[in-house]
């Protein structure tokens, strides 16, 4: 009995430091998470971040991977949380290569006018697709050593990735049709067999 | 260079290798403080470098013979590369016309020039040196004390692209050989005039030598404003090196390469997403001395002073493996990445790195378009924060 409450105690603690953890870490994620769409839609998503705390965002070199043959990038158009491109407070640069996108800022702005200039949750670019084949199209991040996310110091922030996606998931309509079937013959089986007892 | 970047930080870097000819250097004769009586200076050829001095209420002219078609080349140098000293220069043509006026396209608040002479227009040509200020070029309103070098050079282009051209793909390129490149101790310069034809691609190739940074900026007589070329590097089969749209003056490109290799190289001009529009160009191309190393950290153009230019090639660069000592690798890891063009944001010598670069006073300004009204409106802008900056640096409190 008094063990119980105490691996309780444990439990919650770690379950704490869980979360303590997690929130040291921005999240980089897409808004919305999932985008239905069929084919000849054009469709944008947001690449926001969000668990920033006393972080700022003062650069980032992203890769968003995605299904060619379901989705065609077509914009990236970046947000104002790291100053104004046209205002030469900030530099910005995407390109597009079968299967990725990839975007990426710099700001010539202090991390004090950046901290005034950003709130959560932060949009870093809005991605636009056109949508060429049919399916889900998933949305990931890629990090690496080229591709990071960075604070007002130059120092390489923890980023915690959230997957999002495009598309419609294609039902698997013979799977349903054999998982159909099968479900009919069992119910012909049985009731055959309650006739036949009777 | 590249700041008024890439070209400023080009042409200083081609002041620079002038500067080193000290074969080819003359003093002032002071007297010359008015047109009629500038020192008139040998054929500049290649580069001349003459060595003066100003003090307040003082401005030297100095006269020098161009042709049409010359590509002029006129940089300040002086011992603190621009940190304290701030001179300005103003060009005029054989009639006395003012043909180009620039303060501080060179480091720091040094002033640099590139003109090309058009067509009817060669002659005796003046320079005018004087200090920030001497709004009129006569020598009032400048309290400037410093000995300075000035760099002139005025030369044809090395290779003239035929017309039509016939180098729309890397194989085809015009091969410009190593005979194009004027050797201009430590390094070497070519101009190359060109054309870019309506949905045209040129291409010219021409040897690298290992560890010789090859400089590459493109000028047409708009500076940028109206045309928006796009420069690549090509190295053996035509492998992607580099590529710039917008690091030169307003829509001009500028890059750099490092070749690790004796090899063939080429530069593609093309225009930017399509454009149809066709106009003539100078291409510049500079390769530095063997074995040159930066040594100054985001220094990314080697002209001692880190800008905005230096971040805009820094986040060009970005994902590129470098070696050792690369001014761009601000964290040492042997690649570019993001974190570097930010950690070099801190290194900049003005704040926010710098502002943009005000429309082109000079440049490649022979177009006769002379935008004076908002020129004056950026001057006293200037002016203003300059002063404060001045009365900081004389007032430690």
């Amino acid at each position: 009995m008094i063990r119980r409450p105490f691996v309780l105690a444990l439990a919650l603690l770690a379950l704490a430091t869980a979360a303590v953890r997690d929130a040291s870490a921005l999240v980089l994620s897409f808004s919305p998470t999932s985008v239905p769409a069929n084919v000849g839609d054009s469709v944008s998503v947001d690449v926001v971040a969000t668990a920033l705390g006393t972080d700022v965002i003062a650069g980032f070199d992203l890769d968003v991977l995605f299904d060619p043959s379901i989705l065609a990038p077509t914009s990236v158009l970046f947000g104002t949380g790291l100053g104004d491109p046209s205002l030469f407070e900030a530099l910005t640069s995407f390109g597009f290569t079968p299967g990725v996108v990839d975007f990426a800022e710099v700001s010539f702005l202090t991390t004090s006018e950046l901290d005034a200039l950003q709130s959560e949750p932060l949009t870093l670019a809005t991605l636009g697709f056109d949508v060429i084949g049919p399916g889900l199209s998933a949305l990931s991040f890629r990090l690496d050593a080229a591709n990071l996310v960075v604070d007002g110091d130059g120092n390489t922030l923890e980023v915690v990735t959230r997957a999002g996606s495009v598309g419609n998931a294609v039902v698997p309509e013979p799977s349903a049709a054999l998982v159909f079937a099968a479900g009919a013959a069992l119910i012909a089986a049985r009731v055959r067999r309650a006739r036949a007892a009777a | 260079m590249l700041s008024r970047s890439v070209p400023a930080c080009l042409a200083f870097g081609f002041g620079l290798l002038l500067a080193s000819a000290s074969s080819a250097a003359v003093s002032e004769v002071e007297g010359n403080n008015v047109l009629a009586a500038a020192n008139a200076l040998t054929p500049v050829g290649g580069g001349l470098l003459v060595e003066g001095a100003l003090q307040p209420g003082d401005v030297d002219f100095y006269s020098f013979s161009v042709s049409a078609g010359d590509f002029v080349t006129l940089a300040v140098v002086d011992s603190g590369r621009g940190s304290h000293a701030d001179p300005a220069l103003r060009v005029f043509d054989a009639s006395n016309a003012v043909v180009a006026t620039d303060d501080d396209s060179g480091p720091g608040f040094l002033p640099s020039l590139r003109l090309i002479v058009p067509s009817g227009g060669g002659g005796t040509w003046k320079v005018a040196v004087t200090g920030f200020g001497d709004a009129d070029f006569d020598g009032s309103g400048h309290s400037e004390d410093f000995d300075y070098e000035l760099v002139i050079g005025a030369e044809p282009p090395a290779f003239a692209e035929p017309s039509p051209d016939n180098n729309d793909t890397p194989a085809l390129a015009d091969s410009l050989g190593s005979g194009t490149f004027e050797t201009i101790a430590p390094g070497s310069v070519a101009v190359i005039e060109g054309a870019l034809e309506a949905g045209g691609i040129d291409h010219f190739s021409f040897p690298v030598e290992a560890g010789r940074q090859l400089s590459v900026a493109i000028y047409e007589e708009g500076a940028g404003a109206f045309n928006d070329p796009v420069v690549s590097l090509l190295g053996p089969a035509a492998t992607p090196i580099a590529s710039d749209d917008d690091s030169g003056p307003n829509f001009l490109s500028a890059l750099f390469g490092d070749p690790s290799a004796n090899a063939t190289w080429t530069v593609k001009v093309g225009p930017f997403d399509g454009d149809q529009d066709a106009y003539p160009y100078r291409l510049v191309l500079a390769l530095g001395p063997a074995n040159a190393t930066n040594v100054l950290v985001c220094d990314a153009n080697g002209d001692d002073f880190i800008d905005r230019n230096d971040i805009n090639l820094i986040f060009a660069a970005r994902g590129q493996s470098v070696p050792a000592g690369d001014p761009r690798d601000a964290n040492a890891d042997g690649l570019v990445t993001v974190q570097d063009s930010r950690l070099c944001t801190a290194e900049c010598g003005n704040a926010q790195c710098a502002p943009p670069p005000p429309p082109p006073l000079a440049g490649c300004g022979l177009l006769g378009i002379e935008p004076f009204a908002l020129l004056a409106l950026v001057g006293g802008v200037r002016r203003c924060a300059r002063a404060l900056r001045r009365n900081s640096q004389e007032d430690p409190s």
